[in-house]
């Protein structure tokens, strides 16, 4: 073989080697950053100094708060494997849970009482009444029971048949939920069912006023652990932990459709919560009908309170209290909020009035 | 032709030192090639403790004089226990540059540059870091 040849043939087989490697080396690129979604949320965050993006701490962090965010989407999702889904469906009188059902179950057994129920986890079949599902989001939505209504021209619904309404209204009876402990953790439920038009009905749980501020109290112990000096961190965007400095933190404006900050308030090592009637909502004969549903009456809230926020030093406790504070109305929240010397909150009303305990500045 | 001398060419044990080789230069590739990204300001942490920050934009500097002297003009020499660095800071080019160092015999501090990332001087936990725009937080 002359030498040309042999030239020849060395370099294609090396260049078709280096050429396999460059295509397939960005399927093994390190730092691949993953979206890491809480019940269909995203999670993010912002770390100012302690753990440098890109270094091996910051990527551990990722990875353990990856393994927080499974574990609480196996917890407490919509999904049909996860725990309260299984809960939801469970026929039996008795239910064993985890650990982490049972703390947010004994917080809102003591907040459902304390707010008179302007808090109430038990209104599932109420928020689904509603449209406030997320299958009504979801392209290709259809009638499936028999309390769904179909879709009018302008993609919105008719407001539900008030038999149904009175009827899911009797199912949110909270206070008949039992928990307690004994070897594990355990959920006695309420043995409550409701028959319309020969279809009986059981009372479910839906827990998302809470899942995203307890999230946060569990993952600050992440960015402990890593030794964050500096850093934000948020869950959906409506529950964020503000660390190691004074952060200037905007609230959401509730009265345009983009998502721009409305009012700022200066945050130092604190959980902080919004919840709105904005955020989630439609409007049917210019009235507005919000996510945010009233246990008491079955209905979307009607309160005058369109932003409430929430500061404290735990998650759990902003991310109800802000959800409890909107079904309560102004004067009632400020009352009630003098039960919480150490919280701080700052509500914005329908007519734009404001109603704080804190110093905060309009952007 | 290519196929064909693929096929001539059988897998010999020397190809092995070519294939890591090459594998080894284009990984390199990937992890060193940066991008250059406008700084506007700069950080200086030791031990995880900001000591130091500049703002590009307006050209100013504060520090904590506990540990970091301005020695020279945009020259501030950053001390500690474990030792020190002399930074030169290039208000013209958004640019760091440690000068003088007495971290050990490689010195790679002194190669880096603020444009293509951290500058770390590992024996002195001493990290210069690249400032963007903070993100602001909002909620609701």
């Amino acid at each position: 073989m002359c030498i040309y040849s042999k030239i020849n043939k060395l370099i294609y087989k090396r260049l078709s080697i280096l050429l396999i490697l460059a295509l397939a080396l960005p399927l093994f690129g390190c730092n691949k950053s993953q979206d890491v979604a809480l019940l269909g949320s995203p999670v993010t965050f912002y770390i100012a100094t302690g753990v440098t993006e890109g270094s091996l701490p910051y990527d551990s962090l990722k990875y353990d708060l990856n393994g927080l965010t499974d574990r609480f989407n196996g917890i407490f999702s919509v999904e049909d494997e996860s725990e309260i889904s299984l809960y939801n469906t469970e026929n039996g009188e008795t239910v064993k849970i985890s650990e982490d059902f049972y703390y947010v179950l004994s917080v809102f057994k003591d907040l459902y009482v304390k707010t008179q129920g302007a808090v109430n986890p038990q209104v599932k079949l109420l928020v689904d009444l509603w449209g406030f599902s997320k299958r009504y989001t979801e392209a290709g939505y259809y009638p499936i029971y028999p309390f769904d209504r179909e879709r009018l021209n302008d993609g919105g619904f008719c407001l539900p048949n008030d038999k149904y309404i009175t009827a899911f209204k009797n199912l949110a009876d909270f206070s008949l939920l039992k928990i307690y402990e004994d070897k594990g953790y355990f959920v006695k439920k309420p043995q409550l069912s409701v028959t319309v038009d020969g279809v009986t009905y059981y009372s479910q749980l839906d827990l998302a006023s809470a899942v995203k501020g307890y999230y946060l109290d569990k993952a600050t112990e992440v960015f402990k652990k890593y030794d964050a000096k500096q850093y934000f961190l948020s869950a959906g965007g409506s529950s964020m932990y503000l660390y190691g400095k004074v952060w200037d933190l905007q609230i959401t404006n509730p009265f345009s459709e983009n998502r721009e900050g409305y009012l700022s308030v200066k945050v130092e090592n604190e959980f902080v919560s919004t919840s709105g009637t904005y955020e989630n909502c439609y409007l049917l004969d210019g009235v507005k009908y919000s996510h945010i549903i009233d246990g008491n009456t079955g209905k979307p809230t009607e309160s005058n309170i369109v932003s409430a926020t929430v500061i404290g030093d735990s998650g759990i406790l902003t991310d109800i209290l802000s959800t409890a504070l909107v079904n309560m109305g102004t004067e009632k929240a400020v009352d009630f909020m003098k039960t919480y010397p150490d919280y701080d909150y700052v509500l914005i009303n329908a007519d734009k009035s404001l109603t704080a305990s804190v110093d905060v500045t309009y952007l | 032709m290519l196929t064909e001398n693929l096929k001539k060419a059988p897998f010999r044990k020397g190809d092995i030192i070519v294939y890591l080789v090459l594998a080894v230069a284009v990984l390199a590739l990937f992890l060193t090639a940066g991008v250059s990204k406008k700084s506007l300001g700069f950080t200086a942490e030791l031990s995880g403790n900001r000591v130091m920050e500049g703002d590009f934009e307006d050209k100013s500097v504060n520090f904590d004089s506990r540990y970091v002297q301005k020695i020279g003009e945009d020259v501030y020499k950053i001390t500690s226990e474990k030792g020190y660095n002399v930074i030169f800071i290039d208000w013209q080019n958004n640019d760091i540059k440690v000068t003088e160092t007495d971290c050990g015999t490689s010195k790679e501090c002194t190669f880096m540059s603020l444009k293509s990332g951290d500058i770390i001087c590992a024996p002195h936990s001493l990290i210069i870091r690249s400032l963007e725009r903070e993100p602001i937080p909002i909620v609701g």
